[in-house]
């Protein structure tokens, strides 16, 4: 029981010279409590199983947590039990919108422990499928972070252009998502007659279709008001969490493997790299929008560039045994910096093979975000920070 | 900034380190852990060394050796890297936190305490980040059995034909 | 002598008039939620419903309502039951008693009380806009016994919305009553028969009544109550079956309603635009080909815009629409007692 007040309410109708007696309870019945909502595990919005804890205070999101490891599958042990072969194929399964950007690390660290030289053309192909990749992840991400926001027709557009990339991958490798194209030393076969002249018309089409997303996204007002000015990331604070990938670039920090730590031949093409103003949602998916049109150039220009020659550096022993040693290898995948840091000691089987993956250190940074902020805007948050489930968990 | 300068500018601030150890390409500096927060302040906080960013925070199982702890960082001001190693034993499996100098390594810390048994001291939220709450044992550590190898020879031990 | 008689009963004519308004309200629904099925899936590149029908899908949405009628009754434990249950009637009957008053055409010569309309009320304008604010107590009811936040959110977020569309809805339905002197649909489409369409002169009022009507219905770019990407599906996310059934055939009869009362307000009702009056055309016509037009237009905004968030919403509401329509009905004023 409460205490209670009675104050006069003054002069309501009822009658000349007649107040009602109002019973004002005290603040305590009035209290509110703030709200825990759960989004996810299974939710349209969260991108596979990661949750996020929410404490509402209406829409108001006092607090996020996210809780991750619904994904778990153990690569780092399963790694210390298999050869540098069957690792590729565990590692694609990562980030799985772009799988040969993860099989690329294994095989660059395994070779360098090796010292091994690695064919030129293998190297150029290696590119090609690399950047490929890039425009697969990125366009799944323009088509999602517009559905998410409720324009459902870029994603349709999206998943056309993605089904005649994924296509071409199957030319050349057989799968259309988890490739294992990758070996150590170079690649598994040549490329087919023929994929060069299909990859370079399909260059030409995508290019073409991009101005639709152009229009039906970047261009339209609704779009900008929901996206804009929401969920500003600070460049220093970004990099004290280790994030990388466009969500840094758009934070306004150029910050590339591929030109700072150049691997594979990326130093001997030409291409910028976009970074935005403000580090709000906009520049996120700007950002990414960009980097779709520098891939597609960079893949032209290798068109131009790959020369005839093998693509495994002669007789490979059936059992790769690096040296014992250490290394770290980092490339530039789509979300960001996945890198391997490899532990031989000389055997087949590596003693540690630590995965370093993009969207772990992305997904820790969310709560930065999300402090004060609506609960429709923390989808378009979550939308715009590109991360893949696989890729957090491992 | 070239490796060699790198590791004698590093010996030079950051105080007494055990050794410095270049390989392909890439160097590494072993610390003792009682001195392992203090040189990761340095090497966060020095201008010419302005290590802003952690790539990321592991450790090795290193059987009767104990546990070598890896942490990785990477200038975005002076593009250059530094692994920074340090070796705790077995049986006293602790060392200082790094959350308090770099936002970063928070997560990267509770992973390797639930991967490892290593502890962290003065960690905000030492709690299981990617095992079920339920979880028993430090799965990385050598001596966690990975049940399928218990069951089935590893197939990749017979010569591919 | 005995079919005149029975004609001219007034019980028969009443029962007939019902059955054409349910028969209306049964189907006019379906035919624009198939022109959404196969109108998306065209701008979206791919080609929707195929297969139910044989001929391009066309019986798709009679199989799903065959569908939702046979699924098991689940209410979720926590619910409360009795509104829970209720909660589809309170959607559904509001629109179905507006099917009554819209005229698809004009009243028979020398009988005006019979025509292509169920009732010709002298308050029918006034009649639609305050029956259709009663869908909000649906909308609260499914989200408050549904026992789910995110049914809550949803049916909160709706509230709020309905409640601010409802003033521009009314206020530039006001406008064009005084322009047409009367408020009755039947006589406020008569007023635009031999001069031009309100459309013109209140061009305002009608894009202002367009966006209100979107978010009455609670459609996109309007939709955030029943956001999918975010709390599932709103007030109706615990819902499934004949009920779930009854709120979306609510929600598409809604989009016919207020389409229907847009072309009688704006686009001059039964009338034949300048140039294609031809005498054999019938009159229902052209309100048809009005509606389904409007309704493209609708389904077309769905295709194409994300959705406002709802504090963005409630701005547009009331600092934007409710101003445009004060200003809209200030000068319909001027300019009736001027000229």
């Amino acid at each position: 029981m409460s205490s209670t007040e009675t104050r006069h309410a003054g002069m309501l109708p009822g009658g000349p010279g007649e107040s009602i007696q109002v019973v004002v309870a005290s603040d305590e019945e009035f209290e509110t409590k703030d709200m825990t909502l759960s989004i996810g595990p299974q939710h349209p919005s969260t991108h596979g199983v990661l949750r996020v804890v929410l404490t509402l205070d209406g829409e108001i999101i006092k607090d996020a947590i996210p809780v991750v490891g619904y994904m778990h599958r153990g690569f780092d042990k399963l790694a210390e039990a298999r050869d540098y072969r069957q690792i590729v194929a565990l590692s694609n399964r990562h980030d799985w919108l772009s799988a040969f950007g993860n099989e690329i690390g294994v095989v660059l660290a395994a070779e360098r422990l090796m010292e091994l030289e690695v064919p030129a053309r293998a190297t150029w192909i290696r590119m090609l499928m690399c950047e490929w990749n890039r425009v697969l992840n990125h366009l799944m991400f323009i088509g999602s972070f517009g559905l998410e926001l409720g324009a459902m027709t870029p994603i349709f557009y999206a998943f056309r252009e993605r089904e005649e990339i994924q296509a071409l991958m199957e030319m050349a490798t057989g799968a259309r998502l988890h490739y294992t194209y990758c070996r150590v030393g170079g690649l598994k076969e040549d490329l087919p007659k023929g994929f060069i002249q299909r990859s370079a018309s399909l260059v030409k089409i995508i290019r073409s279709r991009m101005a639709d997303y152009e229009g039906l996204l970047l261009g339209n007002e609704i779009f900008k008001k929901r996206t804009v000015g929401i969920g500003r990331l600070d460049p220093q604070v970004a990099l004290e969490y280790g994030v990388s990938g466009p969500i840094l670039q758009a934070t306004g920090v150029a910050e590339d493997a591929r030109k700072t730590e150049p691997y594979l031949f990326y130093d001997q093409v030409e291409f910028d790299v976009p970074v935005g103003a403000n580090g709000d949602s906009y520049d996120r998916f700007h950002v990414l929008y960009l980097r779709v049109l520098e891939s597609l150039k960079i893949i032209e220009q290798i068109h131009s560039k790959i020369p005839a020659g093998p693509i495994m550096p002669g007789k490979m022993p059936k059992n790769l045994k690096p040296p014992a040693g250490w290394t770290y290898v980092r490339t530039e995948n789509s979300l960001g910096e996945t890198g391997y840091y490899v532990v031989s000691r000389g055997g087949t089987e590596p003693w540690r093979f630590k995965m370093r993956t993009p969207s772990f250190h992305n997904v820790s940074m969310i709560p930065e975000l999300l402090r004060g902020v609506l609960l429709p805007d923390l989808i378009s948050v979550l939308g715009s920070v590109f991360f893949v489930v696989g890729d957090v968990d491992r | 900034m070239k490796l060699d300068e790198l590791a004698s500018a590093i010996t030079e601030l950051a105080g007494p380190i055990e050794r410095t150890e270049q390989l392909h390409g890439q160097l590494a500096i072993h610390v003792t852990p009682q001195r392992w927060h203090e040189v990761a302040t340095v090497l966060r906080d020095h201008p010419r060394l302005a290590f802003n960013v952690v790539t990321f925070l592991t450790a090795v199982d290193e059987e009767a050796d104990g546990f070598e702890i890896v942490l990785s960082l990477w200038s975005a001001r002076r593009l250059h890297r530094v692994f920074v190693k340090t070796v705790v034993p077995r049986d006293a499996a602790r060392i200082a936190t790094l959350s308090d100098v770099w936002r970063g390594a928070n997560w990267c810390e509770r992973e390797t305490w639930e991967q490892f048994g290593i502890t962290f001291d003065g960690h905000p939220n030492l709690v299981k980040l990617l095992l079920p709450i339920e979880f028993d044992g430090f799965p990385l550590r050598k001596d966690f059995p990975l049940m399928t190898r218990e069951l089935k020879d590893f197939p990749g031990e017979k010569e591919p034909v | 002598m005995i079919f005149e008689h029975f004609f001219n009963d007034p019980w028969v004519i009443l029962g007939l008039k019902l059955a054409a308004v349910l028969g209306l309200f049964l189907t006019l629904p379906l035919i624009v939620g198939y022109g959404e099925h196969k109108g998306l899936a065209h701008m979206q590149s791919r080609f929707g419903p195929m297969e139910a029908g044989k001929f391009h899908g066309w019986a798709q949405l009679i199989a799903d309502g065959v569908k939702f009628i046979q699924k098991e009754d689940i209410i979720p434990e926590a619910a409360d039951r009795k509104v829970f249950a209720m909660a589809p009637a309170f959607a559904l009957l509001p629109v179905m008693l507006t099917f009554l008053v819209l005229p698809f055409g004009p009243g028979l010569a020398g009988d005006e009380a019979n025509g292509f309309f169920g009732e010709n009320m002298d308050l029918s304008l006034f009649f639609v806009l305050a029956i259709s604010a009663v869908g909000v107590i649906a909308m609260l009811m499914a989200g408050w016994s549904s026992a789910n936040k995110f049914a809550l959110i949803g049916a909160i977020r709706g509230a709020a919305q309905l409640i601010a569309y409802e003033l521009p809805l009314v206020l530039a339905a006001g406008a064009v009553a005084m322009q047409a002197g009367s408020v009755s649909l039947v006589d406020i489409a008569a007023a635009q028969s031999d001069q031009l369409w309100f459309v013109v002169p209140q061009f305002a009022g009608f894009i202002i009544f367009i966006m209100a009507s979107l978010a009455e219905l609670s459609r996109p770019p309007f939709d955030m109550p029943i956001a999918d990407s975010e709390i599932i599906f709103g007030h109706m996310t615990e819902y499934t079956g004949l009920r779930f059934a009854l709120f979306l055939l609510a929600e598409y009869a809604g989009i016919v309603a207020l389409a229907a009362v847009a072309t009688v307000l704006f686009l001059g009702g039964w009338n034949a635009p300048p140039l294609l009056d031809i005498s054999f055309i019938p009159a229902p016509f052209w309100t048809f080909a009005k509606i389904g037009a409007l309704a493209f237009v609708i389904i077309w905004l769905r295709a194409t815009y994300p959705r406002l968030r709802e504090d963005q919403l409630q701005k547009m509401a009331w600092k934007f629409l409710i101003p445009a329509s004060l200003i809209q009905i200030l000068a319909t004023g001027i300019f009736k007692v001027a000229f």
